[in-house]
């Protein structure tokens, strides 16, 4: 039978999982000591190649092996105020590509997943060369703004060359979902909590900790996008989704704790609800 | 005399063994001084990758061949590799390859029915990059990458590229009867971990001395805590007796090629097929047609098939044109979806078309959101490659835990990128055709 009647059962199930305490645990022992080896080895062990060839070779991969050093960690390399050709976009280029393309009205019209005033803004990325473009001598750079707007529940997708300044583009969907960001988790992690259906996540979070389910603080989530029809029709509460801006979560204790299944239950950022899947 | 040749050669193998570095290291920061790979004195004028050193990875390996690239980060896709190129020894210039390379989606159904994730465009994939161990990049540089829009603002940086090599064993071995040719190859590789629910995926680059690349993707981390379901059949159980049923589900890779070979983004695709004939009381004979596939094309691998990407702007010094071959590794075909249902999509270039499935940018009102939508006769000038490499996992046992690594990937083979092999010993650099000592 499968476990969804209650979510208690799967508290149960994987509370024995201390997964993130663990994996993250063994991690950092590992990089502690591997640094010590690092600063302990002499230098003449950071060479590890061997001459190939032979059964000496072999060896002498093996013994390569066993001495290669832990990779250098490089630190994030110093910013510019614009990036070169195809680097990442510096973060003055992400603020000025975001400034640019909010503008006045849409940061008047819109509407974030908290209700507040200006769309929701979801992601910024470098804009992909067209074929003419790759290969010229100074291409430009171009970035790719999107954004959630909860007035209308739109997905706009806004292209500005950081060059001119200019909005080249602006392009809005209805129906497009992309995967939530942080304080859409967050919202959807404190409707749930408020809403009646979020009574036996808040049982099962007692459970595991014998405390108080009061605030998305307690959990970590990560939000993923539930669409109806590609997802499966679903029950009535979530006919909208796909339409609405509608999320899953995966719950977690935060501090290593574990899992709770929260994968029945649907939120509706746009209507501000919460509906249960399954029978 | 011979032997001397042969001494030659090694010392020479040796020498570019030395020259072994991955630049951009220049703002080395952690990690003890005497660990950092080393730096070349300067670099060479055919290094600029179209970016800054900073986003360079660029690795000379065994036998001379230089690969080059630069990398950027997607708030979707995770990472980028842009201007991949490849320089093999003798070459005057590098040889571009892709004008950039990407996952293209990860798409995970569990057999029940009950749950579908697309990992890109629903799930967190990029935002999910795994900081990494020094001692999981050994030999290497961990670059630190800033993930767009992080979800941990206060943190956006993620020490969480890591590029280095690692060896795979027989470049080529060649007894002649007086003398045994062998190398030893070493791969660069180029790697992230992404963090998707309890999955972790490594998605792997890795570039060779004879110009070959395999692209892969390894899933490991836990299987799903929550998907233990010991009443439908869909699963194998795991746990003591027969309780724990870990429900079985699909992870279909796309992969997203923009080629640009030569520098030129205009290339052709072809298609071969072999077809075996045997006749009662002879030995069988195989002919290999080729068909130019001059149209966008949704393509199913067969036993005996093959495509690759030829270009249109260089030939190899014995004139024939450049070209890669695709070499896919072993798949199970999803049947769920329309786009899981062939291998390989080759689509007219379009800047919108990024993801295989729920494809977030706009193409237009009935252009579909999905890579098999794209394929509607249009014709093919400057192909993009998406390869689909499904693995069906039925847990097992030994799934847990950590997982080990399952593997899933293709290859991209050269084929008449060079007149020789470009590891050819410089004793044997004649022997190109038929040739008689």
């Amino acid at each position: 039978m499968r476990r969804q009647g209650g979510l208690g059962k799967n508290v149960r199930t994987v509370n024995h999982r201390h997964l993130g305490r663990v994996l993250a645990g063994a991690a950092v022992a590992a990089t502690a000591t591997a640094v010590l080896i690092g600063v302990t080895l002499p230098d003449s062990a950071s060479g590890g190649e061997g001459s190939g060839g032979g059964p000496q070779g072999s060896a002498a991969e093996q013994g390569q092996a066993a001495r290669q050093l832990p990779g250098v960690v490089e630190a994030a390399p110093a910013q510019g105020k614009t990036g070169k050709g195809r680097d990442p976009l510096t973060d003055a280029e992400r603020k000025r590509a975001r400034a640019l393309t909010l503008g006045q009205s849409f940061r008047e019209s819109g509407e974030d997943v908290t209700g507040g005033k200006g769309p929701e803004q979801l992601s910024t990325d470098l804009a992909e060369l067209t074929p003419d473009e790759v290969g010229a001598a100074d291409p430009p750079r171009r970035a790719d703004v999107t954004y959630y707007d909860y007035s209308d529940d739109t997905y706009v997708t806004k292209t500005v060359d950081l060059g001119s300044g200019k909005v080249e583009r602006t392009d809005t969907q209805r129906g497009v979902q992309p995967p939530p960001n942080r304080d859409e988790a967050r919202e959807a992690a404190r409707l749930l909590i408020a809403d009646k259906l979020g009574q036996e996540l808040k049982k099962d979070f007692k459970d595991a900790t014998g405390k108080a389910l009061t605030s998305p603080d307690q959990l970590t989530v990560t939000g993923f996008v539930y669409r109806t029809g590609v997802d499966g029709p679903g029950p009535a509460a979530t006919r909208d989704c796909g339409k609405h801006r509608c999320v899953r979560l995966f719950t977690k204790v935060t501090g290593g704790g574990p899992w709770i299944d929260t994968r029945q239950l649907v939120i509706d950022l746009s209507a501000r609800s919460v509906a249960r899947l399954g029978s | 005399m011979r032997e001397r040749r042969l001494g030659r050669a090694r010392a020479r193998f040796a020498a570019a063994l030395g020259a072994t570095a991955l630049v951009g290291t220049a703002a080395v920061a952690a990690g003890p001084a005497q660990a950092a790979p080393r730096v070349p004195a300067k670099a060479p004028a055919a290094a600029a990758a179209e970016c800054s050193a900073a986003y360079t990875i660029q690795e000379t390996l065994d036998g001379g061949t230089t690969w080059r690239m630069c990398w950027h980060y997607e708030s979707k896709a995770g990472l980028v590799l842009d201007n991949v190129s490849y320089q093999p020894k003798g070459e005057a210039r590098p040889i571009k390859v892709l004008t950039s390379g990407k996952i293209g989606q990860i798409h995970v159904p569990y057999d029940d029915g009950k749950n579908e994730y697309d990992d890109l465009t629903g799930q967190g994939f990029a935002q999910g990059l795994q900081q990494l161990s020094p001692a999981e990049c050994p030999g290497g540089t961990i670059k630190t990458v800033r993930v767009p829009d992080a979800w941990d603002p206060d943190h956006p940086d993620v020490k969480g590229l890591c590029a280095t090599t690692r060896a795979r064993g027989h470049a080529y071995r060649m007894n002649d009867g007086q003398k045994l040719y062998q190398a030893q190859g070493k791969d660069l590789l180029v790697y992230t971990v992404n963090q998707v629910g309890w999955y972790e995926y490594i998605t792997e680059w890795r570039f060779a001395g004879d110009g070959t690349m395999s692209m892969q993707v390894g899933a490991t981390g836990t299987l799903s805590p929550m998907d233990y379901d010991a009443g439908d059949g869909r699963g194998w159980p795991i746990g003591k007796g027969a309780k724990d049923y870990a429900t079985s589900h699909a992870h279909n890779v796309f992969w997203r090629l923009n080629f640009g070979l030569d520098g030129s983004p205009k290339s052709k695709v072809e298609q071969y097929d072999s077809k075996t004939t045997a006749t009662a009381g002879r030995i069988p004979t195989t002919k290999t047609t080729r068909t130019p596939v001059g149209k966008e094309l949704a393509g199913d691998a067969a036993g005996a098939r093959w495509w690759r990407v030829v270009s249109t702007a260089g030939k190899n010094k014995d004139g024939h044109p450049r070209s890669y071959e695709i070499v896919p590794g072993h798949t199970t075909k999803y049947q769920g979806r329309s786009y899981t249902k062939h291998d390989v999509y080759f689509t007219q270039y379009n800047k919108c078309e990024q993801f295989a499935s729920n494809n977030l940018p706009n193409c237009g009102a009935g252009a579909g959101k999905s890579v098999d939508k794209w394929v509607n006769g249009q014709t093919l000038t400057h192909p993009v490659v998406w390869v689909n490499i499904g693995f069906h996992h039925i847990a097992r046992d030994e799934d847990q835990e950590p997982m080990p690594v399952h593997w899933q990937g293709f290859q991209l083979a050269p084929r008449d990128v060079t007149a020789m092999s470009p590891l050819t010993p410089p004793a044997l650099t004649r022997h190109n055709g038929h040739t008689e000592d």
